[in-house]
């Protein structure tokens, strides 16, 4: 019985670490699958357009050979930094509407007694699986008749609020505050006002944080909505811009793949930024970042 | 509304019909029992005892709602039973839903829609699942390494991801044909083929697509208490039951949610496949969804009252999916 059990344990270390080595060996590959296209992207952004109808392909970085050739090209022919500060335009004033007009509903419905709230709370939450293509369309028509299409207006006022998401992770972080605080700063006078931006604001801070960094993720990387409401080349932003390069529509010709990899360079560079200065934010698995919409 | 309040004082009672003498009861008023219960005086004095800054607070929002939704929900539904020519638009009832319903074309969009999804949710919360279980009992470093890792293709724009990998699927130069040809393969125009395009579509949004799913599933993972799979090792249980029958059971809120989400994201893709494929190859197109359709119709055509349709259907159906989700994972938990 005794040695039974010894066996048993031995035999059952040497499995474990046959499973670790398997385990570890299943992570690394599809580590490698998930980044290799990031570096792929980068990689041939930076070598000649002709090294990459080389056969067989160079895996490994040619070092000897990197160029900034298809950026120059690439800014020759597109107006990539309008582009750029188009997107940044769009997605800064978007974010900040979010974490403003978002926070201040959020906060209504988590922590103001007024009435019909829950009605409306309800009412709004009620239509989150709704498509993007229902509205999408009829939008575009109220667009056009605004005269907003392929202007400012139209990639940034609908959905400036940061929609129900924005509100309703808000909501639920703002939830868990002890209302004596809000009550305690009412009684020595405080505004309403002054109670929401001074200390509900700073309260809401790590809330903020991640608000701000989805919502600027997806402002950035939005492509349908700009896509459709932005004609002129001027109005476009990166994701729009870039899906042009992919297209014959433009010129009758597609862009070079070297300068169609350099422009999805730099729309890529500014989120992974984001991501690596905020990387915990993004690993601690907030469920409402899906939520947006 | 507190209908059936027995203590409710005498006083209340002779009050509630009288709404007008309610001005006296307002907040900052000791005389609570002046509330009335029941009714439309209880509504008044809530509106009245209401606080006004919340709707001041909620005003933006609501606007947005109001405006960029709910009037847009309705404009399509109104749209959905019109013909919309310039200028000029007539009612003309089922006839867009009957001629859709008819149609080969939106059964084959619906058809790959579908296709994509199962292929993509499912698919990709199982990798998601089997890569969490192998993280999750790793250092907190590695953890780190591998989450970044997998996270990191699902913060560019799925334009970008689209980018390379139409230079990675691509039939002469393309990096794929070069490994599986490594293998003795035959190379294979992935994305020009209507056999492999939309499993190629599926496998890269897999392959771009686990990082979400691994940090939700880790952390759900962190939370079922330790006690249960020491339990289950002195009970004889097996690594591969306790995962199967510990595990997975405790993860179904995270894994509905994963479900859920997945399939109302992935039923409306578009991106992608207006990048890289155009909802070709072949005709009907072997890649073109639900979503393509929509716009295509809607502003290559200009035929804006189908399109509203197909918008239509394109919700009951994800309707229909989340409510049958719902229900299969409501019914295993009674086990």
């Amino acid at each position: 019985m005794t040695s039974r059990v010894r066996i048993a344990g031995r035999r059952r270390w040497e499995l474990e670490d046959v499973v670790t080595v398997i385990a570890y060996v299943v992570l690394i590959v599809w580590a490698i699958l998930a980044l290799f296209p990031i570096y792929w992207l980068f990689k041939n952004s930076i070598e000649p357009n002709q090294l990459l109808s080389a056969w067989p392909p160079h895996v490994e970085p040619r070092v000897d050979r990197w160029t900034l050739l298809n950026y120059s090209k690439l800014f020759h022919r597109y107006p990539i930094p309008r582009w750029f500060l188009n997107s940044a335009l769009v997605t800064v004033i978007r974010t900040g509407g979010a974490i403003i007009l978002g926070s201040m509903a959020g906060y209504a419905f988590a922590k103001l007694k007024f009435w019909g709230r829950e009605a409306i709370f309800w009412g709004l939450m009620s239509v989150i699986m709704i498509p993007h293509f229902i509205t999408i369309v009829p939008r575009y028509q109220v667009i056009v008749a605004l005269g907003w299409r392929d202007s400012y207006w139209a990639l940034i006022v609908p959905g400036i609020t940061g929609g129900i998401g924005a509100m309703f992770l808000m909501r639920q972080f703002l939830r868990s505050l002890p209302t004596e605080l809000i009550e305690g700063a009412r009684i020595d006078g405080a505004s309403e006002w002054t109670i929401y931006w001074q200390l509900i604001l700073p309260l809401a801070k790590p809330g903020l944080a991640v608000l701000g960094i989805f919502w600027f993720m997806g402002n950035w990387n939005d492509f349908l909505w700009p896509f459709i409401v932005s004609f002129s080349k001027n109005m476009f932003t990166l994701p729009v811009g870039l899906a042009l390069l992919t297209s014959p529509k433009d010129t009758g010709q597609i862009a070079e793949v070297g300068q169609q990899l350099a422009g999805a360079s730099i729309s890529a560079i500014p989120m992974i930024f984001v991501f690596l200065a905020f990387q915990r934010y993004f690993l601690k698995g907030i469920t409402v970042g899906a939520l947006k919409g | 509304m507190a209908q059936g309040d027995v203590r409710q004082p005498a006083a209340a009672t002779s009050l509630s019909g009288a709404a007008g003498s309610m001005t006296a009861t307002m907040p900052g008023s000791t005389a609570i029992w002046h509330e009335p219960t029941k009714g439309w005086a209880r509504t008044r004095y809530e509106i009245k005892k209401s606080n006004k800054w919340g709707y001041i607070f909620i005003a933006p929002l609501l606007l947005d709602f109001l405006i960029f939704t709910a009037y847009m929900v309705i404009r399509a539904v109104t749209m959905s039973f019109q013909e919309i020519a310039l200028g000029s638009t007539t009612w003309v009832g089922l006839t867009h839903f009957i001629k859709i319903v008819k149609n080969d074309l939106f059964w084959n969009a619906m058809k790959n829609t579908v296709v994509y999804t199962i292929g993509v949710v499912p698919g990709g919360i199982l990798v998601a699942l089997i890569l969490s279980e192998l993280i999750f009992r790793r250092s907190e470093r590695a953890q780190v390494f591998f989450k970044s890792a997998y996270y990191l293709p699902g913060v560019v724009s799925s334009v970008v991801l689209a980018i390379v990998w139409t230079w990675i699927f691509q039939p002469f130069y393309g990096l794929l044909n070069y490994v599986i040809g490594l293998f003795g393969a035959a190379p294979n125009n992935w994305l020009g083929n209507p056999d492999t395009a939309m499993i190629s579509l599926i496998a890269m949004s897999i392959v771009g697509g686990t990082g979400g799913s691994v940090v939700l599933l880790t952390a759900a993972m962190g939370g079922i208490p330790t006690d249960l799979y020491d339990a289950a090792k002195i009970d004889g249980a097996s690594e591969w039951v306790r995962f199967w029958r510990i595990t997975t059971p405790l993860l179904r809120p995270t894994l509905l949610y994963l479900f859920v989400v997945g399939f109302i994201g992935n039923f409306q893709v578009f991106d992608q496949i207006y990048v890289m494929t155009q909802g070709g190859p072949g005709f009907p197109g072997a890649t073109e969804t639900v979503g393509y359709l929509i716009y295509s119709t809607a502003f290559t055509s200009l035929q804006l009252g189908p399109a509203a349709a197909q918008s239509m259907l394109l919700f009951l159906f994800i309707l229909a999916f989340s409510f049958f989700q719902f229900r299969i994972f409501a019914s295993e938990v009674e086990y």
